[in-house]
């Protein structure tokens, strides 16, 4: 008997199983196993290593036998099989439809359809949908890795910007044609966000991990609104020209003043003044920063070197 | 190819019973391509599991697999059928395009998509956990350029063109409306220029139906962005640090590492307004080492914005 085929049975003993087996019942009801009581647990252990390798979720109870407390194993049903999520028909064409009309870069959205018809499959018709593709998303090498942890609530870790980061993942977001990822920064003990294709190198799941409770409101920042530096205030005035558009990207929420000539006055949380300053500088001689002081300077003395003289 | 380990085939094996359960009778080929291995890796796998099945191994105990006119068959293994739960790749590649589709203006916030949505995202522990936004657009606007794109009909807008930093009035035939990159777009005739243009629907400001018939044939409903000649020549740019970023935004035509550790590009350009715009953001983290003829630098640009410092006060 083949090791393979030993471990096609011991698997599907440990999945159809009503209550956890022990490693004699096991011998037992799979063939394959030595007589030798110590060939036979180097075996045992052996095949259990594989099957964990292997993901499957394999359970370690305590079973009364006799007098006795002996260790019993299972597959978990809830960590293999999926859970069905119990879809209405017109659920499942809505998704289905979906996955034809999306795509993400690297990730194909049908992959997944069939097991969520399973018995329905005929359900998946392709007929009648569009042919085309609405939205391509960019994809991201780290982001299944990222979903994962989120969905099984673990810390990860990963370079960014030359630093070790570990964090309990909150959300992706796709924003302004990047994804992003928002997470409770556990060595810094604060939200941060972070560009997923930024990540150098891979990102680790680590151990189990809660972020704590999502402040109220946080929401995926602008690029100046990310940063290390404590917040401040800008007030810029856009012109009537790019006021419409300015506001539409910044929100409603963010004028302060509307002119008479239609030009606007928003206010911007500012935590890196770099982004800042590439932000104002698009809109060319359409907009000025208004105040602080600082920030102000800080255009003042970018414009400066460009319009100097030489100096030799 | 590489002998597969023992471990791979039983991955192979449980990954495939319940696919080829929940299909009736897939072809040879199919599962063959779906799980990446040769008709004969198959037949064995189909053959080795003919043999398993549970305690204590009577007929009705086994597994019945075969391989009939091609088609592949597994009955009688319920444990190894169910399907098995979404992988990363698949929930996420799942709930992202329904979230895509979310994200069109228009689309039932509140309809089956968004119900199926919020219970695949509980089911696999990650309610709320993905967000697209697919760029600013004005409900209405998106849904008059979607109008007159599939009645053919011409609509006038009050656009920002930010690469000629110039906002006007103009009579376009729209084509077709995507999104892409983080932002909605429309292609269209486009009677000022007269010729095809994509415009970004963000930097419409207002739109007019005209209630006329477009007067060409449809352009390309999508075409492929940033293929416009560079009508205005090529710059090449010298980027040091904290400019590399230009590189990932817009389409090189070439790039060239420095020994010294800076970034040379070659980019089309398009409008003079354009390159100003890029060359003052970029300062002095950046050099113009050539520039189409007629630029005359972005010092003009640099000089009229600073102005504005001089003549505002603060507050």
């Amino acid at each position: 008997m083949s090791r393979i085929e030993r471990l096609v049975n011991l698997t599907a003993a440990l999945l159809a199983t009503e209550r956890a087996l022990t490693a004699e019942e096991l011998r037992d009801r799979v063939p394959g196993y030595p007589e030798d009581k110590a060939s036979f647990r180097r075996q045992f252990e052996r095949d259990k290593d594989a099957l964990r390798e292997l993901g499957l979720p394999l359970l370690l109870e305590s079973q009364r036998i006799g007098g006795d407390e002996q260790s019993a194993y299972r597959i978990d049903p809830d960590r293999y099989y999926l859970r069905d999520p119990g879809l209405t028909p017109d659920e499942l064409s809505a998704l289905h439809l979906a996955s034809r009309m999306v795509r993400v870069e690297g990730l194909s959205a049908g992959d997944g359809m069939w097991k969520l018809a399973a018995d329905r499959i005929d359900a998946l018709d392709d007929a009648g949908l569009p042919g085309t593709t609405d939205a391509v998303l960019p994809a991201a090498a780290a982001l299944s890795v990222i979903f994962q942890a989120i969905g099984e609530s673990r810390e990860i870790v990963f370079a960014y910007r030359g630093d070790n980061r570990q964090v309990a993942p909150r959300s992706l977001a796709f924003r302004a044609g990047h994804w992003y990822l928002s997470a409770f920064d556990i060595n810094r003990s604060d939200e941060r966000s972070f560009r997923v294709d930024r990540i150098e190198g891979h990102v680790v799941l680590g151990a189990t991990a809660t972020a704590p409770p999502s402040p109220a409101g946080h929401r995926m920042g602008h690029p100046w609104e990310l940063g290390e530096a404590p917040p401040v205030e800008a007030l810029v005035r856009i012109d009537g020209r790019q006021a419409p558009w300015a506001v539409r990207h910044l929100g409603p929420e963010a004028v302060r003043h509307t002119h008479t000539d239609g030009a606007v006055t928003v206010a911007l949380s500012v935590r890196s003044p770099d982004a800042m300053r590439s932000f104002v500088l698009g809109f060319l001689d359409g907009a000025v920063v208004l105040s602080p002081p600082e920030l102000r300077a800080l255009m003042v003395d970018w414009l400066s070197t460009m319009v100097a003289e030489p100096s030799m | 190819m590489a002998k597969v380990s023992t471990e791979g085939r039983l991955r192979r094996i449980l990954a495939m019973v319940p696919w080829v359960a929940a299909h009736d009778g897939p072809t040879v080929t199919e599962v063959c391509r779906r799980f990446e291995c040769r008709p004969h890796e198959l037949a064995a796998d189909i053959g080795l599991l003919y043999l398993c099945g549970l305690h204590p191994y009577t007929p009705d105990l086994l597994i019945e697999a075969e391989i009939r006119d091609a088609r592949v068959w597994v009955h009688y293994a319920d444990y190894f059928s169910r399907p098995l739960r979404l992988t990363p790749a698949e929930g996420l590649g799942l709930v992202a395009a329904a979230q895509t589709l979310l994200a069109v203006p228009g689309t039932d916030p509140v309809g089956p998509l968004a119900r199926g949505l919020a219970k695949l995202a509980t089911s696999i522990g990650a309610p709320s956990s993905v967000a697209v936004e697919l760029g600013d657009a004005e409900p209405n606007v998106l849904a008059g350029l979607r109008a007159a794109a599939d009645s053919a009909q011409q609509v006038e807008i009050d656009y920002l063109s930010f690469a000629r930093n110039q906002r006007s009035w103009r009579t376009i035939e729209p084509a077709g409306v995507f999104s892409t990159a983080g932002q909605w777009y429309v292609s269209a005739w486009c009677h000022l220029a007269d010729d095809e243009r994509v415009f970004r629907v963000d930097r419409i400001a207002e739109l007019r139906q005209l209630g006329q018939a477009r007067t060409r044939a449809a352009v390309a409903a999508a075409p492929a962005l940033f293929e416009r000649p560079a009508a205005a020549g090529e710059a090449t740019l010298r980027l040091k640090s904290g400019a590399e970023w230009v590189a990932e935004q817009y389409p090189v035509l070439e790039r060239m590492e420095q020994p010294d550790a800076t970034l040379v590009v070659r980019l089309g350009v398009t409008e003079f307004a354009w390159l100003d715009r890029l060359v003052v953001r970029l300062g002095a983290t950046a050099d113009v080492l050539s520039a189409p003829p007629g630029w005359g630098g972005a010092e003009a640009a640099a000089r009229s914005i600073l102005s504005l410092y001089i003549t505002t006060y603060s507050g």
